[in-house]
């Protein structure tokens, strides 16, 4: 550590850039959005699966980067380790969006399925809780440069419980793909499973997220 | 310039250096041992704070050292060097932080009971007193004030405490080579009868000592108990508040005593309580040991040169 680097407030700094990084993560997810509706529309147009992909790859090397700066950094060095694992579970919320919009692009999902998906599911619910979880979570690393940690913890809480009502709505889209297996081909339907399971993982990520950033308050106000 | 005296001089820059060295581990490990810290900025701090320390309140304990016996030299105070330096390396081997102070104080007795020197027993008296209370009164102190300080950090962002923490590092560190040099060193430059160019010499031994304090501040930081930024900084802020009321009763007193007392105090009040039981019996252990052990050996070693050099 500089003398002079003694008396900035990097940490601030660095809550920014992982704020940044997060916002990252998250538009891989509205693209993947987007891309979703055009699924639903007809077919997902290769320019914003590209975006996806991009937004994936960007947010991986930002990843690198930030780990390379917390790490060799002085910043928050007594927590450095949660912070670096902080950065490893935000990570899936783009690596686990890319991996439903592949099996999407990749796979041959018969287009009744699709409609059977988004038309008498509740997929679309599904999603949004997933967005309101990844939002709330924002919320969450917004609030940490400034807010004390009972307010922190209050935001968390908002996390989890988003998280949960994305595990309901879950479970019902998968009852919903198992139980009508008559009309959509069985293959479709394993597909369909591992795409809402994944997309599951998204609302996870957020989750696992806060629950680090439990760990931190518990580290940091020791 | 006699042969005596140049001996004299290298023993001591040895020993402030190894004293730098095994009470940088205390106080500055605990800070560069949590990652606030780097181990050269905080011995630079370490060397101006020692020095400052000596110069401005210095003459607290070192009074108490010409008070009690006067200004010790030659053969005696040659072996009551080589004594220290000797037990330093012996409880560095088995990885415990020495007090320098208590064995060097009870080196420096025997020296004085084989010249003749009457010791007084009242300033003797209360010199073991706050040395047996000084860490119980460190570690109630600390223990209180780290429950307040948790208490207020809630109450800010992590940010906040964080950017908060670095800068109490940066302070506590000078903060506490001030004190340790106004105590220790100030005893040592009066036992010594050292002058104050004599004193820029071991503020920069002290420092040298301090970059080498890694691994055993590994020991204390980790081995002991698991304290986080704001344990540390309660700890330091503590154990050497408690020496400085010690520095102005003008008694020497040790900054390794009254510092591990405040890290246990933050430990008792932490839940979970994480300590290496055994390790904690083995550093109280040496606190005993340090002054019995300087005494004896100190004793044992000039009884028989008395007799052969006839000082």
């Amino acid at each position: 550590m500089s003398f002079t680097s003694i008396f900035k407030k990097g940490e601030d700094k660095l809550l920014e850039q992982i704020l940044q990084y997060y916002l990252t993560l998250e538009s891989c997810y509205d693209e993947l959005q987007v891309y979703l509706n055009e699924i639903k529309a007809g077919s997902g147009s290769d320019s914003t699966y590209k975006i996806i992909s991009d937004l994936e790859k960007k947010a991986d090397e930002t990843h690198e980067k930030l780990a390379e700066s917390i790490a060799s950094g002085s910043f928050f060095s007594y927590i450095r380790d949660d912070f670096l694992q902080l950065l490893e579970k935000m990570d899936y919320v783009a690596d686990y969006s890319k991996d439903a919009a592949k099996i999407f692009k990749e796979y041959n999902i018969e287009s009744n399925s699709i409609n059977y998906l988004f038309g008498k599911t509740l997929f679309l619910d599904f999603l949004d809780a997933i967005n309101d979880t990844l939002k709330s979570f924002e919320d969450v690393l917004k609030s940490i440069k400034k807010s004390a940690p009972k307010e922190l913890l209050v935001k968390i809480k908002n996390v989890e419980s988003n998280e949960e009502k994305a595990d309901y709505v879950k479970d019902k889209v998968l009852i919903a793909i198992h139980n009508n297996n008559k009309e959509l081909p069985v293959l479709d339907v394993i597909t369909l499973r591992d795409i809402v399971n994944i997309l599951d993982n998204v609302a996870d990520s957020a989750e696992d997220s806060s629950d680090i950033i439990i760990q931190l308050i518990a580290k940091g106000y020791k | 310039m006699t042969f005596d005296f140049i001996i004299e001089a290298i023993l001591l820059l040895l020993l402030i250096y190894l004293f730098g060295l095994n009470n940088g581990s205390v106080f500055e490990g605990g800070l560069a041992g949590s990652g606030l810290y780097n181990y050269t900025s905080a011995a630079v701090l370490v060397g101006v704070g020692i020095f400052l320390g000596t110069l401005i309140q210095g003459r607290y304990t070192g009074s108490f050292a010409q008070d009690m016996g006067g200004v010790l030299s030659g053969n005696a105070a040659i072996v009551l060097l080589a004594v220290q330096l000797v037990l330093f390396l012996l409880f560095t081997f088995i990885n415990l932080p020495l007090s320098i102070t208590q064995s060097l104080v009870g080196g420096w007795l025997s020296v004085l009971l084989i010249l003749g020197i009457v010791i007084k027993a009242g300033p003797m008296d209360s010199l073991f007193f706050w040395w047996v209370i000084s860490p119980f009164i460190s570690m109630a102190f600390t223990a209180v004030f780290y429950k307040a300080l948790r208490r207020l950090s809630f109450h800010f962002s992590i940010s906040s405490v964080s950017y908060s923490s670095r800068l109490a590092a940066f302070a506590l560190v000078f903060y506490t080579s001030f004190v340790l040099g106004a105590n220790n060193v100030g005893f040592i430059m009066g036992a010594f009868g050292l002058n104050y160019i004599f004193l820029v010499l071991l503020a920069i031994a002290a420092a040298v000592g301090a970059l080498g304090a890694s691994k055993m501040s590994k020991a204390i930081g980790e081995d002991l108990i698991v304290a986080g930024p704001l344990g540390i900084t309660a700890a330091l802020l503590g154990g050497t508040t408690v020496l400085l009321f010690l520095t102005y009763l003008g008694l020497p007193a040790s900054l390794t005593t009254t510092i591990l007392g405040a890290m246990i105090g933050v430990g008792i009040v932490s839940k979970p309580r994480m300590f290496n039981r055994r390790y904690l019996v083995m550093v109280v252990l040496s606190w005993v040991m340090a002054f019995i052990m300087g005494f004896v050996i100190v004793y044992g070693v000039l009884t028989p040169l008395k007799l052969l050099l006839h000082f």
